[in-house]
């Protein structure tokens, strides 16, 4: 693979957070391995109690106080552990090199401010662009299709449709030209037709910008049309990573299977979906052994008692039965 | 992120949830529950613990220091006023009728304002704007002339003051109760009782009420403190709690030519006051802020 | 059409909003026409603005229409007697999109699920906790579970209960608005075949109302699309997901991102903003997003012509007098 001859642009050894600072308080999320190369989106996908957000979150340290005194591991940028760095550092880090965007745009834009005044505000950090304040500030607003942008500099957020709101967030989030963008569920809260502009407008900003993307999300099509690797995310661990293709054709965890499975598609419709029995476990009644094993259709004795480990690769996954062991065997 | 939760019913048990208040509240908080349990204990028990009768004096115990002043008895503890009543049995007695007060205007201001501002809230329209229009009327009449005016043409009387003390408070719940079911009427479990055929009274009944009950509650809470003074205030004003009954306010308002030679005849009651009250918010304050997050039955 | 359950007949529904000082008639929902055939799904599909939660409302009868009139077995439901009207709102039942707000967290889910058969008349108690229990087993769910409250399950076991309670008193009719949108993947397949299984089970029509074609697909026999408040193409659920014929139905098919890295580029790739209701477009009210308008579209609006899958879609573009 060709980004394996290049260093990751970033590097998560180990990373885990407890609810609270006792080694022995749950962990939301824990043995998380992964990296990021420059330029590639990495989707990350999972179900409620997955631990996807809260690993986002962990990446820019965005913990609440509890869980940031269960934060465990290390995440390497530029040979600097985030885990790590002082107050200054990780500030100008933040929103600098790593930027985020959340799911409300109403949380991430201030009500009483105008759109123009917050990306002003963004804009003053970086020094490196040319043109007035102004200038650069309807330049960003262009640069994510905002249509009528200099009157646009004055609207109030309230003012302006979900969609658009949510590009200006993305027009905040990239005044710094980050190297690293996190997607939490971007699109989630807009209707379909807008989700596919923004979607496209994000892939165009990252090939322009040649910025690396983690994108978190449920919805497998808002993956395979972003996402160059996959990890999927079951009860706090990665259960399965690998390229997109990978993951989609040949998927090698039963749950990543049974998942993509469930999902209905506008080609075709059967009697009846597919189905994974039960519900994914809250933090509080996670089973021993392998987490999935009550509602896996190939559960073992041994998935009962032993946690299986994340097998090493480009495509891995983490089970003691994979699926195309089960047919190697065979 | 995973829901932490952990399911315990919210209405039928309400010894759990009071035990966990306990637990939650720091130490001037239990002194304050402490206080108001000691109030009502007394009151209730009223004439069986009191020591002397509180309206019989004896003229030869006439204004006598409490009893660790000298020239006090202990068979007086807190002293005695000018007609030789103990003042301690007429604290007692007092607490009665403050604490009578208290649950007659609150029991009457409480369901008449939270049937208006419920009726208000969960129709809307005309019905919404007329009712409020009668809650700014309410709220904006003078309580103290009004006792006044009503002592002056009828003379005091324990009617005459849970009449005027109501007046002025319903309208407190009413805007409460109106704020509390626009919030929960838009909720779908109100469409869903209407779309199985339930009658508005009905769905007002089994749906709104012990929705918005928490709320109020906390108001009647409250509003103990507001009652005691302004039945205090009254009587002290001479338009209350009709002689001889020791009311609180008129056992401050006899005192009131003898501050200089016998400052308890004031102070005692003036403290019974004060203290009760002081009690009753702090504990008011610790459920406001515990009602709104935590009794809503929602994941958080 | 005859032997439809329930009805649309030229239904509108229009709202007086105030905005700035101003008042502004809202056309949440016009000109609407709508069948569905007992035993039968229809699919409602359309995005923010559409008019999809107005129209649910009328059809449940809780809201009243400003035009026309929602027909239940024929019947105009704004002439209904009391008694009919509570036969109407037994056989009519709605589930909603949120399960946290669709149980009141003070009562029982006992209590929750009886609620709809209180208002018939002869059912005793012990007839009234049968059935409870019975629903309950249908969905899933324990029928020891009525004792619990609310706050004791997660969003998709709740979900279930708000099915439950839909179907305890027999109904003909669900009107399901995006039951399974604030699901988990996991569980949204759990609860549509449920619903499935319950349809056939009870010969149930069922109205499914989603943004999600792809869900659409797989639970409704038919489907009308909605924008800004009008029906813009009906047919066939197979046929709207594979072949429809209205730009703004191929925009939501193109939006409908299939689990496959390696699907072919939209035909026509949604554009542009929604327009706000209070404000629609002139003539077509798609036409300000869609890429094949030509200059009939912002004058006229187009009625409803035959299209080559069988159904009908509001588009100058299939006016066989189009010839220009």
């Amino acid at each position: 693979m060709a980004e394996h001859l290049t260093p990751p642009l970033l590097e998560m050894r180990n990373v885990g957070v407890r609810l609270g600072r006792d080694a022995n308080s749950p962990a939301l999320i824990e043995n998380i391995d992964l990296s990021i190369w420059p330029g590639e989106t990495v989707g990350l996908v999972g179900e409620s109690g997955s631990g996807k957000t809260t690993l986002g979150m962990a990446l820019v340290r965005l913990l609440p106080k509890l869980l940031e005194t269960g934060l465990s591991g290390e995440v390497i940028y530029e040979g600097r552990d985030v885990l790590k760095m002082g107050k200054a550092e990780l500030t100008r880090i933040r929103g600098g090199e790593i930027s985020m965007i959340l799911q409300d745009p109403m949380a991430s834009l201030n009500p009483i401010f105008t759109i123009g005044n917050q990306l002003r505000e963004g804009l003053r950090l970086n020094a490196t662009g040319t043109g007035s304040l102004e200038e650069r500030a309807i330049a960003a607003l262009e640069s994510v299709r905002i249509p009528s942008p200099k009157a646009r500099l004055d609207n109030h957020p309230h003012q302006m449709s979900g969609g658009m709101r949510q590009r200006v967030v993305g027009a905040i989030a990239l005044t710094r030209a980050p190297r690293l963008l996190i997607a939490d569920e971007p699109t989630t809260s807009l209707d379909v037709t807008i989700q596919y502009q923004f979607l496209d407008l994000l892939k165009d900003l990252q090939k322009r910008a040649g910025m690396a993307m983690l994108f978190i999300t449920h919805d497998f099509g808002v993956v395979a049309r972003m996402c160059d690797r996959v990890v999927v995310m079951y009860a706090g661990q990665i259960v399965e990573q690998g390229p997109v293709r990978d993951i989609f054709r040949r998927p090698r965890h039963w749950y990543t299977r049974a998942l993509l499975d469930s999902v209905p598609t506008v080609d075709y419709a059967p009697a009846r979906l597919p189905t994974i029995a039960g519900s994914p476990p809250t933090v509080a009644d996670r089973p021993a052994g392998c987490r999935f094993h009550p509602r896996c259709p190939n559960a073992q004795a041994k998935c009962r008692v032993q946690m299986p480990v994340l097998d090493q690769g480009s495509h891995a996954v983490r089970c003691w039965y994979p699926l195309d062991r089960e047919r190697s065997a065979a | 992120m995973s829901e932490l939760t952990s399911g315990s019913p919210p209405r039928r048990q309400i010894v759990r949830p009071l035990i966990a208040f306990w637990h939650s509240l720091d130490w001037p908080l239990r002194v304050a529950v402490g206080i108001l349990l000691v109030f009502v204990i007394v009151a209730l028990l009223g004439p069986m613990i009191a020591p002397h009768d509180p309206l019989k004096g004896s003229l030869r115990a006439r204004l006598l220091p409490p009893a660790w002043q000298e020239g006090g008895q202990w068979e007086y503890v807190f002293g005695t006023d000018r007609l030789g009543r103990d003042i301690l049995s007429r604290i007692i007695a007092g607490a009665r009728i403050s604490l009578t007060v208290c649950v007659l205007v609150i029991a009457i201001a409480g369901t008449i304002g939270t049937a208006v501002g419920t009726i208000a809230g969960y129709f809307g329209g005309w019905a919404d704007r007329v009712l409020m229009r009668l809650v700014d009327l309410a709220l904006s009449l003078p309580v103290i002339l009004l006792a006044l005016l009503l002592g002056a043409i009828s003379g005091p009387s324990f009617a005459n003051i849970i009449i005027v003390i109501s007046l002025t408070l319903w309208s407190q719940y009413a805007r409460m109760a109106r704020g509390e079911t626009l919030k929960i009427r838009n909720e779908d479990y109100v469409d869903l009782a209407r779309t199985s055929g339930l009658s508005d009274l009905r769905i007002i009944v089994r749906h709104i009420m012990p929705n918005i009950a928490p709320a109020l509650i906390v108001i009647a809470t409250l509003q103990v403190g507001v009652v005691i003074v302004l039945e205090a205030s009254l009587s002290f004003l001479g338009v209350g709690v009709p002689p001889p009954a020791p009311s609180w306010g008129s056992m401050v308002a006899d005192g009131r030519s003898y501050i200089a030679s016998a400052w308890w005849l004031c102070m005692v009651p003036g403290m019974a006051i004060l203290i009760t009250v002081m009690a009753v918010n702090l504990l008011g304050d610790a459920l406001t802020d515990r009602i709104n997050p935590a009794l809503r039955g929602r994941n958080i | 059409m005859t032997g439809a359950i329930l009805s649309a007949r030229n239904l509108g529904r229009v709202f007086s909003v105030r905005q700035r000082g101003r008042k502004q008639d809202l056309h949440a929902v016009s000109d609407l026409d709508m069948d569905l055939m007992p035993g039968k799904t229809l699919g409602v599909v359309g995005e923010s603005g559409c008019g999809k939660t107005t129209l649910n409302r009328m059809l449940l009868l809780l809201d009243t229409p400003t035009t026309g009139a929602v027909l239940f077995n024929g019947a105009d439901c704004a002439d209904l007697t009391p008694e009919a009207r509570q036969e109407f709102r037994r056989a009519v039942q709605p589930v909603f999109q949120n399960p946290f707000s669709s149980l009141d967290p003070r009562m029982r889910v006992g209590q929750i699920i009886a609620e709809p058969l209180s208002t018939i008349p002869g059912m005793t108690r012990q007839a009234i906790a049968l059935r409870v229990g019975e629903v309950l087993e249908a969905v899933g769910l324990k029928a020891t579970d009525a004792r619990r409250f609310p706050n004791e399950f997660s969003g998709g076991q709740r979900q279930r209960i708000a099915i439950a309670r839909a179907i305890a008193s027999k109904p003909k009719v669900l009107m399901l608005d995006e039951p399974v949108s604030s699901q988990d993947i996991s569980i949204r397949a759990q609860i549509l075949n449920i619903l499935k299984d319950l349809q056939d089970e009870y010969g149930l029509g069922c109205i499914f109302i989603s943004h999600d074609l792809a869900t659409v697909r797989f639970m409704a026999d038919d489907v009308i699309v909605m924008y800004l408040g009008r029906v813009v193409e009906r047919g066939t659920a197979r046929a709207i997901c594979t072949s429809p014929s209205h730009p703004y139905t191929k925009a939501l098919l193109a939006a409908a991102l299939p689990p496959d890295p390696d699907a072919p580029q939209a035909e026509l790739p949604p554009q542009g903003e929604i327009p706000s209701p209070l404000d629609p477009p002139p003539g077509c009210p798609y036409h300000t997003r869609c890429p094949l308008r030509f200059d009939r579209c912002d004058k006229e609006r187009p009625a409803m012509h035959p299209t080559p899958h069988g159904g009908a879609a509001a588009c100058h573009l299939l006016d066989p007098e189009n010839r220009a």
